[in-house]
């Protein structure tokens, strides 16, 4: 009876082991999601905030912008980027007044005359908002999911599972709601201190909630003692703050589809601003539904659930397993761009012109935090697409001298795409301009400062540690943005010269580096005294494990020149000191495009936005008053010759003063599998993937061919084993 | 017994305090909250003023030990020290600076994705190991007890992430037979995520493992009672499975309720490496976004269980042997 138990047992174990087997597959998803329109991708950090208030980075951007609609958007295939009507039925022309309230009549004042700039925009009719429980009214008309216990809720993990749904028309006044939520305290907006210094009002708002907010605690505080604890009494308990209380005339409704936005001075970047998140419409019935203590509770809140009249809604949102973006079925009508930029054509990328949007039902993001997983899942046909980390970039693409970028064989099999755009991103290595050895406007600093530049050859830089990636920067204008010139018009003339027959920018030599160190004085880096030039690099990248090498890197370039460099590495804490401070010599900065404006990179180095003087974003601390009269010029013109001609003579300061040894702009390089398609790399709008399209078959077709089992080894494995031992356990038996 | 287990509880009071008190000192003194303020609000389009809201609005605005503004008891309690350091034995562990979310709930949602992985690794490993012990014991001196020692000495010498990142390429790009990583809650959906990290699990536990137990083995089986039991004619697999498996449960009992702690929280690598939402993986997202509260409420919860799991060694001792007795 035993023995046929055991035997019984056995066989069932068997039979387990072999089913699980058999029935083996390196397929990460449940069976028939790839045979469906899914765009499949992963995340590699798990999104924090999807509030559009207080999202701030790429990867949150990337889910929420394809959930909200803010008034105006990018143009998907258009260069250099053109803002179009998203829910606005038309782009604003401002009216300007002056200072007494009189309407200037010019079309582009001066903006010294400008004491007041009206916007009012038109809102299309008939956007539907998703479907969401905050919208689900009950027989009296009422909202269905009011004072809701945490039992009532308790079974819900999302609110896309509540039994009641509901939708309504995307109103003005949600859109000056979220204005209004841009100076709530409580959000920590990030780009609130920026936008505050234009719209009329909204400083004094902020500090009218944080009035609001402060006496409310303090009454709860008197009311509960010294047990009262902030964090967990708001909790337990969210303030409601009356957000439409305080009058404020900076973003008003003047009707149900029309808005008036008002700014204390011109700024046309404002239009740009309007295409992010931040100025999407948050319905009232959103934040109340938040605010319920249950829902707080059960940790249902806009910065995790979010509600917009997109293309996509949240589904699923998981932040550490898995995004889930599904089609709005409220969507509005939508179409894919008729025109396109030079080469789209060709490019396949008007295939789809004017055929309704958007192509893909769902998004499927699971988190892969690591790059060597994801890249694997990739070339198994299981995610669209993919960036090419450094370690597997020679696995993926050659770079040969004729052609440049090319996929590797392999690649090139699997038809898989290879994609690449410039980054309207900077990277520099910022010279302190208050330091004494290194700063300063004297011809002798700005000769060493450029003598540093030139040594940097960032080609280099590129070379060995970007496998290429990146192109030589001339100044603080990327490519992509008005005002960038390319080739030998934009060369840096005193750094750098233009190659033609390699068409690239390159660093003048070595020798004329240290003939502008004898100019500056310091021959063979050495100064008068004959003491070798020694300057201190600041940075907090201890932690970094390739720093090391490309720090070693810098201070063998420096050497040619005589200089030396000392490490000066610190904790993240002590390093903002020292830039707050004035304290430091040499450190690097980056700075990514807000928006396509040569406003946005210029100001980086406009006086009163001296990091020192106003905590502003100029790191160097530079100071130019001829730059300065020509940044106020330039920055809230149109752009055209005029603006073109001043941004040309504000490079020219820049580029002789060498603030910065400009380092490159980065050019990214994207893979996609040949089943995805109409993909075009866009750094100002994250809202594409409604334009883009998956052939599902194909996808199918060629994950059976990529992914068929091996069990073989197995066997062979279990089979050694079992010998390997045999000799022993006969030798045992016979004892 | 009672008096006992209270006793030993409250050893672990001060080692608890202390621990929150380094905490403190490093999160609030070397990393201070105008730091975080500026990593949150990130770092572009930032004013004192937005930082000083920041502070106010996640607790931080409060003096650090005493807050002389108040009276007894707001001297105290209205500090950071006692808001967001003294409510941890509570465990309040707030909200996460990052995403406001709640702590408490975020750790116990985790702990079942942790548990997954560690818990089949743990008892796989810890059958796999003791039966390979034996066996190697019971063959000791054969040539399979050298090789086996031998293949031990070389998978010890062998890195947790090499394991990882070479199962992975074996299993799921060689042979196809797993996903390379990832997870997905739904039954039955996630059998086959585990199976990998499981597997690596186990068999990156198995040289430690496998020698350690063959010592304990070795050392049981040069006993008296060994002897005696031989001497009656049991035998040698009796002996070995029943006789000196019994007597080696002390040690193997402290290893494995040592364990219980690290087994809730997770491990970095794997849950890194595979994309498991345990709390292993929570702690890594929260040294990379530099969310000090996560963080302070991790290794406080560690420092607990791991107290905690002392005391049940303790406990265990008596109940396995019974020569040992409390007094």
């Amino acid at each position: 009876m035993i023995k046929l138990r055991e035997k019984y047992i056995v066989r069932v174990l068997v039979l387990v082991l072999l089913a699980l087997i058999v029935g083996c597959s390196n397929d990460p998803y449940r069976p028939g999601e790839a045979a469906e329109h899914t765009f499949f991708s992963s995340f590699a950090t798990p999104p924090t905030k999807l509030d559009p208030s207080s999202a701030y980075y790429v990867h949150e951007g990337k889910i929420i912008d394809q959930i909200y609609e803010p008034l105006f958007t990018y143009h998907y295939l258009k260069r250099p980027y053109e803002v179009i009507p998203n829910t606005a039925e038309s782009i604003p022309i401002p009216v300007y007044f002056d200072k007494s309230g009189k309407v200037l009549t010019e079309k582009d004042p001066a903006p010294a005359k400008v004491a007041r700039v009206e916007y009012t925009v038109q809102l299309k009719k008939g956007i539907m908002y998703q479907n969401h429980p905050c919208f689900a009214l009950d027989a009296d008309g009422k909202p269905q999911y009011v004072n809701v216990t945490l039992k009532e809720i308790k079974k819900y993990d999302y609110p896309s599972e509540f039994e009641f749904q509901g939708t309504r028309e995307l109103k003005a006044k949600d859109y000056a709601l979220q204005v209004r939520r841009l100076a709530d305290p409580r959000l920590s907006s990030p780009v609130f201190s920026i936008i505050s210094q234009y719209i009329s009002g909204l400083a004094e708002l902020n500090k009218e909630y944080i009035e609001m907010l402060a006496a409310e605690r303090k009454r709860r505080q008197d009311a509960a003692g010294a047990a009262y604890n902030q964090e967990h009494d708001e909790k337990a308990n969210p303030i409601r703050l009356d957000y439409f209380a305080p009058k404020f005339e900076g973003f008003e409704v003047t009707g149900d589809y029309e808005i008036k936005f008002v700014l204390k001075r011109k700024y046309p970047q404002i239009i740009y601003w309007m295409c992010m998140h931040f100025f999407a419409p948050v319905p009232q019935e959103a934040v109340d539904f938040y605010q319920q203590p249950a829902m707080n509770e059960k940790q249902f809140s806009l910065n995790r659930c979010p509600v917009g009249s997109g293309p996509y809604f949240l589904e699923t949102f998981k932040a550490n397993e898995v995004i889930v973006l599904t089609r709005n079925p409220n969507y509005h009508d939508d179409f894919y761009p008729v025109e396109g930029a030079a080469g789209d054509v060709e490019a396949g990328l008007l295939i789809d012109a004017g055929k309704k949007i958007p192509f893909i039902d769902k998004q499927i993001y699971h988190l892969e935090k690591e790059s060597i997983p994801n890249w694997n899942k990739f070339l198994q046909g299981y995610i669209d697409s993919s960036g090419i980390a450094n370690d597997v970039f020679d696995q993926a693409v050659q770079i040969s001298a004729g052609d440049g970028a090319l996929l590797s064989p392999e690649m090139q099999e699997q038809g898989i795409r290879l994609i690449t755009d410039t980054d309207p991103t900077l990277w520099y290595t910022g010279f302190n301009m208050l330091d004494d050895v290194i700063g300063g406007y004297s011809t002798e600093r700005c000769k060493l400062r450029q003598a540093i530049s030139m040594v940097m050859d960032y080609n280099e830089y590129l070379d060995i540690f970007l496998n290429g990636r990146g192109v030589l920067a001339q100044g603080p204008l990327p490519p992509g943005i008005f005002g960038y010139r390319d080739g030998i018009k934009g060369v840096n003339p005193f750094v750098d010269e233009w190659n033609a027959k390699r068409s690239r920018h390159e660093r003048q030599s070595i020798e004329k580096a240290k003939a502008l160190m004898v100019e500056a004085g310091y021959p063979d880096g050495r100064d008068k005294d004959g003491r070798p030039l020694t300057l201190d690099y600041d940075h907090s990248a201890g932690m970094d494990p390739s720093f090391r090498t490309r720090f070693d890197w810098t201070r063998g370039r420096l050497d040619l020149i005589g200089v030396k460099l000392n490490d000066k590495g610190t904790d993240l804490s002590r390093f903002r000191q020292k830039r707050k401070q004035g304290n430091w010599q040499i450190s690097s900065g980056g700075w990514l495009a807000d928006y396509p404006d040569p406003e946005n990179f210029m100001f980086l180095f406009y006086g009163p936005n001296g990091k020192v003087e106003a905590g502003g974003p100029n790191m160097v601390n530079y100071s130019s008053q001829k730059y300065d009269q020509l940044f106020k010029q330039m920055e809230s013109m149109a752009n055209g010759d005029e603006r073109q001609n001043l941004i040309d003579e504000m490079m020219l300061i820049v580029q002789e003063d060498a603030p910065a040894i400009w380092q490159f702009y980065p050019v990214s390089y994207a893979l996609c599998h040949k089943w995805y398609k109409n993909v075009k790399p866009h750094a100002m709008s994250y809202n594409v993937r409604k334009y883009q399209r998956v052939d599902a078959a194909l996808r199918v077709k060629s994950q059976e061919k990529w992914n068929k089992p091996v069990y073989w080894p197995f066997v062979l494995l279990a089979g050694l084993l079992l010998l390997s031992l045999l000799p022993v356990v006969m030798k045992q038996r016979l004892k | 017994m009672f008096g006992y287990i209270i006793r030993r509880s409250l050893y672990g009071f001060p080692i608890l305090l202390g621990v929150n008190l380094l905490l403190f000192l490093l999160f609030f003194y070397v990393n201070t909250p105008d730091d975080m303020a500026e990593t949150f609000l990130g770092e572009k389009h930032i004013t004192q003023e937005q930082i000083d809201n920041w502070k106010q609005e996640h607790g931080y605005a409060l003096p650090r030990f005493i807050n002389t503004a108040e009276s007894f008891p707001g001297v105290i309690t209205q500090t950071i020290f006692w808001q967001k350091s003294m409510s941890l034995f509570a465990f309040r562990f707030g909200r996460s600076d990052q995403d406001n979310s709640d702590i408490g709930t975020e750790i116990l949602r985790r702990i079942p994705y942790s548990l997954c992985i560690t818990v089949p690794v743990f008892i796989f490993s810890m059958m796999l190991n003791l039966f390979v012990a034996m066996i190697v014991a019971f063959y000791r001196g054969t040539y399979v007890d050298t090789w086996v020692l031998i293949l031990c000495v070389v998978m010890m010498s062998i890195s947790a992430l090499f394991y990882i990142i070479y199962g992975q390429m074996v299993f799921s790009i060689l042979f196809k037979l797993v996903p390379v990583s990832g997870f997905d809650s739904k039954f039955p959906h996630y059998f086959k995520f585990l199976m990998l990290p499981i597997l690596m699990g186990v068999i990156s536990s198995f040289g430690g493992g496998v020698r350690y137990y063959r010592t304990i083995f070795l050392e049981e089986i040069n006993k008296d009672y060994i002897r005696t039991a031989r001497a009656k004619g049991l035998s040698e697999g009796v002996v070995l499975f029943k006789h000196a498996l019994k007597n080696a449960m002390l040690p193997i009992l402290t290893n494995v309720v040592v364990m219980i702690p690290f087994l809730i929280m997770g491990g970095l690598l794997t849950e890194n490496f595979f994309g498991i939402p345990g709390l292993g993986s929570y702690m890594i997202d929260a040294i990379s976004r530099q969310d000090f509260a996560v963080l302070r409420s991790m290794v406080f919860l560690g420092a607990f269980l791991y107290v905690i799991s002392l005391v049940l060694v303790d406990i265990s001792y008596t109940l396995v042997d019974p020569r040992i007795r409390i007094g």
